[in-house]
């Protein structure tokens, strides 16, 4: 009886190692990513991707935070999601470096310290940066004439109104506003600013262009889709006081070594994907309300990723 | 009696109220902000003057006396306001969409919710005026809303906003709400598991109850969020230590962290309530028990757990419906479930994203609620 038991366990446990730890081969790759716009369009077009090119996927994008992707990439719950190189500096503790502030740099920067600490890869990026910036209604704009952040700087010094909506993050902490503002030479006082909790762009851009408690400027990002909608436009940052955010397809080693076709699958098409791209892509997401997975299908067809 | 007219007289006072507000939001995009529009302007005035005699005919049959009849009457009359408001909002939202811009959307406004609820509180009144008849109380009851799940599902309302969010997300839809009942009924299940045999514990050990109530109490003090976080560190160092258990699923994020939350948030109610199930039953019981020769087991299996089993399952119950609530934060911590849609939608900045997760979740919470009613009350013995 007792050796029957015996018997009985070990094949369950043979088994289960046979079927859960040596499967080998085809294993599918787990694809996830943010939970936001740009997060589900850009893990629709690596999901379309690979599986026009023959490699199983598993859908779990939109998975959750940046820590908490992160955290399932690291674990091995996700094996491919799209991330931004500035966010190198936030996860390897470099955020007074200036090699974020530079595309190339920076990327080349991540890509080593990811592979050395955690065994992840960095493809090719997408030349389109999601940084934070500043966005304010096109009307202020166009009035005051204010397209750089020179100009803007110009327009606070000379006593022109102006209410700043950011999250507690883009306020304080010193890569943001403080680093617009010593580059640019603005200060922006307590009752000019309106403090949020969360980074919510979609939140800070509708204050603004709603002029909710007189907003009239808004935190937003680069790449997001509602801005033009909202009728806002971004200010550029000629002095480049930002650290680049460039989304590119981060991989676990193990995974590309069994499918290394995966980085010339992805290349040519985030090289596709700048700025103002993206922008139009993220916006019949937002704002049209299009599935991300059709505006992401239409993009490879008409460009001839996809048959 | 005058408890119960005042039920329907606020019912239908506050669905006299809901006349005043909005009742469609007309948007540019599904992320501008909003133009309301007041009832007539959503419906027209001839829908508009008939959903307001309507509330007039349920405020005068509440201030009326009289007993079957008026209660019926407030209950066919609500039905019918709240059939006729869902039909008109899907028109009015068609004729709307077609003079707008592209990408415009039409979003049902606070009116036609407030208006939503006014309704139930009329037909609660009229159900407890209706007395022991249950077919009529089944049929003022659902044939309300049974005929919007008609108007819903017959495509008849697929110009509103939230059902335009739903259509190109019907997998993902599906999916997710499927992985939510997965989250709480699993964990409610391992809850129960646990629970009983730890109330049991507590009732028959006066050593172990003081520490399994510190326990189960001090965990439910705990943030939800905060606790799915807190979970994170420790099963993550766990699954690179042991990676056998990577294998099995165990990992720092996803389903692992939010089945071990929602147990452990489950576990008071159902403790409890075997714990007062047990200790409430009459001592005279237990000795008629002994007294016919039953042995301690058969007494607990045949006399004390049958009677304490009604409120076991109402522990259940509650348990359940915390679950439902709480799994919405799972989505968070890339366990998904229908909380995936609210924080979308809160990312988006799209309220009608929120409304579609949110609007599921509500109803779940009622469908299990109902449910758990019914076998709480088959469970419970006759002449209790």
């Amino acid at each position: 009886m007792r050796k029957s038991i015996t018997f009985a366990i070990a094949a369950i446990v043979a088994l289960t190692v046979l079927f859960t730890g040596c499967a080998g081969g085809g294993e599918p790759v787990t694809i996830g990513s943010k939970i936001d716009t740009e997060g589900a369009l850009l893990s629709q077009m690596i999901i379309l991707m690979l599986t026009d090119n023959d490699i199983e996927v598993v859908d779990k994008s939109q998975f959750g935070p940046t820590p908490i992707v992160r955290e399932a990439i690291i674990s091995g719950e996700i094996d491919l999601y799209p991330e931004y190189t500035g966010n190198g500096a936030f996860f390897f503790d470099e955020a007074d470096s200036d090699v974020w502030k530079n595309a190339r740099q920076g990327y080349e920067r991540v890509k080593q310290l990811d592979m050395e600490a955690n065994n992840i890869v960095w493809l090719t990026p997408a030349p389109a940066n999601n940084t934070w910036a500043i966005a304010i209604p096109r009307t202020l704009s166009e009035q005051e004439g204010i397209q750089t952040l020179d100009d803007f700087a110009s327009y606070v010094n000379g006593g022109g109104y102006v209410k700043l909506i950011g999250s507690e993050e883009f306020v304080n902490s010193a890569a943001a506003l403080p680093a617009f503002q010593e580059a640019y030479g603005f200060t922006l006082s307590g009752d000019q600013l309106l403090t949020v909790s969360g980074g919510n762009t979609a939140l800070t851009e509708k204050a603004a262009a709603e002029g909710t408690g007189g907003v009239n400027a808004a935190m937003a990002y680069g790449t997001d889709g509602a801005l033009s909608a909202l009728g806002l436009v971004v200010l550029d940052d000629p002095r480049g006081a930002q650290p680049v955010y460039e989304p590119a397809p981060i991989v676990r080693a193990e995974v590309l070594e069994q499918y290394p076709e995966i980085e010339t699958i992805l290349e040519p098409v985030f090289l596709s994907l700048d700025k103002e791209t993206l922008q139009a892509l993220n916006a019949r997401i937002a704002v049209e309300g299009q599935d991300a997975g059709n505006v992401a299908r239409e993009y490879l067809t008409s460009n001839g990723f996809l048959e | 009696m005058v408890g119960r007219d005042s039920v329907a007289i606020t019912g239908s006072a506050i669905g006299v109220f809901s006349l005043f507000l909005g009742w469609l939001t007309v948007k540019s995009s599904r992320v501008a902000a909003g133009e309301s529009l007041s009832l007539p302007e959503s419906y027209g005035w001839a829908a508009a003057t008939a959903i307001i005699f309507l509330w007039l005919v349920c405020l005068a049959l509440s201030l009326a006396a009289g007993g079957k009849w008026r209660s019926a009457g407030l209950g066919i009359t609500a039905n019918i306001i709240l059939f006729l408001s869902f039909f008109w909002a899907g028109l009015a939202a068609g004729s709307i969409l077609e003079t707008e811009p592209e990408f415009s959307r039409v979003s049902l406004s606070a009116g036609i919710w407030v208006n939503f609820f006014a309704v139930y509180v009329v037909i609660f009144a009229s159900r407890q005026g209706l007395g022991d008849s249950s077919l009529w109380r089944n049929i003022v009851s659902w044939a309300g809303l049974a005929s919007v799940g008609g108007l819903l599902f017959g495509g008849w309302l697929h110009d509103i906003s939230v059902i335009q969010e739903f259509m190109g997300r019907e997998g993902r839809f599906q999916q997710e709400l499927l992985q939510h009942i997965f989250l709480f009924g699993g964990s409610v299940a391992l809850a129960t598991v646990i629970g009983v045999p730890l109330g049991i514990w507590a009732v028959k050990n006066i050593h172990v109850e003081k520490p399994i109530f510190y326990f189960a109490n001090i965990t439910q003090t705990i943030p939800s969020l905060a606790l799915f976080g807190l979970l994170i560190a420790p099963l993550s160092v766990l699954s690179f230590s042991f990676p056998i258990l990577r294998q099995f699923g165990v990992r720092g994020v996803g389903v692992t962290p939010a089945m071990i939350a929602l147990v452990i948030y489950s576990l008071l109610p159902i403790i409890r309530n075997t714990y007062v199930g047990l200790r409430q039953l009459d001592p005279g019981v237990i000795d008629a028990g002994l007294g016919m020769g039953m042995n301690r087991m058969q007494v607990f299996r045949r006399v004390e757990m049958p009677l304490a089993a009604p409120l076991v399952l109402e522990g259940v119950r509650t348990a359940s419906v915390q679950a439902i609530g709480l799994a919405t934060v799972a989505a968070l911590i890339g366990a998904g479930g229908l909380g995936w849609f609210v924080f979308q939608g809160l990312g988006q900045a799209a309220a009608d994203l929120i409304v579609l997760g949110a609007i599921p979740i509500i109803i779940l919470a009622v469908a299990i609620d109902a449910l758990m009613r019914l076998a709480v009350r088959a469970a419970t013995p006759r002449g209790l």
